[in-house]
């Protein structure tokens, strides 16, 4: 069963399209990372699967049903993100709210956890750090157990070795009680480890949805003498681009034969797979190139 | 049933959350109302039989339409959209509020009532120094309650019905609101116009009349408030 179907998603504010035309199957029980740039459309399309927005044009479906303001899609479903808990409630009255909407939810656990990252439940929410909130929210989220768990930026403000525990914690509770969780991030390295499936957004479109195996294998760098490489320029969908005086970076989209790889690399062109960070950047990047040459104009 | 169930669920998430949130409301209420007593005790010589009364109407008065302008805002209901929750279930508990909050600072202005009555009897038994006036009985008490709760719920859901409006379209409601008062201010027909309207509804009925008139009225800004919270986005 498909956990999303979204079709010809567009949501507008005012005269902006920030979702534009975005079609989409997600299946269940999946974890699928939501990249893309600043103000791609992220966490519009995230808020408007939590229920909060309504389409503009197009069609939401979770689990089958439309979730704006339908209290039984929206019980399945838990959205993460810095604008959460905002209140000047202490963490247990909201710990308390979480236990009384989520019949699911492990309060004994998010105890312990807020216990074993240093969060005392009787502080007010205002009073945390943004790292120590981010952790608090992402307890609340991965605990409701919720079949669609939507995670907007979940390490933010996190330091190296939280965000480390925070992959554990959250891959060891997806195997113990799997369900859809779509994480939105710019740490993609990080999340990599994690990720099943990559969804990239750019300007409100869809760019690809693919399994992680495709991404990683979905382009390649080819390094070597610029007059072998701009032959294959023509040949070939290039994302990237960089000389080096004599050099030439060509980053192509990965349709190359075996044949034609091994011809390559006897006439000295070094060959290396793109990762799936590069990719998502590369595929995202801006016409116009990058912030150096703005700078050096 | 599932859908029932995850209604109630919300539901009593959605009570517990404003249940925490107006403690610190009513204790602030119970603070001025203890204070303003307490001062006009201290630095008065007479009381009347009903200055906790008109202490707490005025404060009534004051506070929940803060409180409504608080409830219906952006960010307020953002914070309740953090769990699930629906535009019906949150529309729901503001009336409840409406009707609740009213009705619990109004019994507790009765309260501090029967304390000043209390406190003066004893003070006139002690001291040849202090008058006080006994202006109210059970019969005007009890109609004065009736009607006092129900221009107060009146009053608070006219307050409701306005911000939920204007939180979601403010430029035409502050260009409607605008008009009308420059309407007001500056043309005498319409002025004229607009009191006799009011006069009609709320000039010397009886206080079942009144009651009845002022409860129509307030179902019809029930109604209004809800437009714009059941097609809000959460933003």
């Amino acid at each position: 069963m498909n956990a999303v179907i979204l079709q010809d998603l567009v949501k507008r504010f005012g005269k902006k399209k920030a979702l534009d035309g975005i079609s989409l199957e997600l299946q269940e029980n999946r974890i699928v990372g939501l990249i893309g740039r600043n103000g791609a459309g992220k966490t519009t399309l995230l808020r408007t699967l939590a229920g909060f927005l309504r389409p503009t044009v197009g069609s939401v479906l979770v689990f089958g049903q439309n979730p704006f303001d339908n209290i039984r899609v929206l019980s399945d479903i838990v959205l993460m993100d810095d604008e959460r808990y905002t209140d000047n409630s202490d963490l247990r009255v909201l710990i308390d709210r979480a236990a009384l909407s989520w019949s699911q939810f492990d309060k004994a656990m998010a105890l312990k956890l807020l216990d074993y990252f240093n969060i005392p439940v009787k502080t007010k929410i205002k009073k945390l750090s943004k790292g120590m909130k981010t952790l608090f929210s992402l307890v609340i989220a991965l605990l409701s157990r919720c079949p669609l768990t939507l995670l907007d930026e979940p390490t933010l403000g996190l330091d190296a070795a939280h965000r480390k525990e925070i992959s554990s914690l959250l891959l060891k509770d997806y195997v113990n009680y799997p369900r859809t969780i779509i994480v939105s991030s710019h740490l993609i390295s990080e999340l990599e480890g994690l990720m099943e499936q990559v969804v990239l957004i750019d300007n409100g479109r869809l760019v690809f949805h693919k399994t992680i195996e495709d991404v990683q294998s979905y382009a390649l760098y080819l390094t070597g003498r610029r007059s072998i490489l701009e032959e294959q320029e023509g040949r070939r969908r290039v994302i990237y681009k960089e000389s080096m005086g004599e050099m030439l970076v060509l980053g192509v989209v990965n349709d190359l034969s075996a044949e034609e790889l091994r011809r390559l690399e006897s006439s000295g062109i070094e060959i290396s797979a793109m990762g799936v960070q590069d990719v998502c950047v590369n595929m995202t990047r801006q016409d116009e190139g990058g912030v150096l040459d703005v700078v050096s104009k | 049933m599932l859908s029932q169930n995850s209604r109630l669920r919300a539901m009593k998430s959605l009570l517990y959350s404003y249940y925490t949130d107006f403690t610190t409301f009513y204790c602030i209420y119970l603070g001025i109302i203890t204070g303003l007593c307490l001062t006009k005790f201290i630095f008065s010589s007479s009381a009347s039989g009903s200055s906790a009364l008109t202490v707490g109407m005025v404060n009534c008065f004051i506070l929940l339409p803060i409180a409504m302008a608080a409830i219906t805002s952006n960010s307020e209901l953002l914070k309740k959209f953090s769990f699930p929750v629906d535009r019906d279930l949150v529309a729901l508990s503001h009336i409840m509020l409406i009707l609740l909050l009213p009705l619990i600072m109004l019994l507790t202005s009765c309260i501090f009532y029967l304390l000043e009555i209390l406190a003066s009897e004893l003070l006139m038994a002690t001291s040849d120094n202090f008058f006080y006036s006994w202006l109210v009985t059970r019969g005007s008490f009890l109609a004065g309650f009736a009607v006092s709760y129900i221009v107060i719920v009146a009053v608070t859901a006219l307050s409701w019905m306005f911000f939920a409006w204007f939180y979601r379209y403010k430029v035409i409601v502050s260009v409607v609101t605008g008009t009308f008062a420059l309407a007001l201010i500056y043309f005498s027909e319409f002025r004229e116009a607009f009191l006799s309207l009011v006069g009609k509804v709320f000039v010397n009925p009886s206080p079942g009349l009144l009651s009845l008139k002022l409860g129509t009225i307030t179902l019809v800004l029930f109604a209004l408030g809800y437009i714009p919270i059941k097609r809000m986005e959460v933003k």
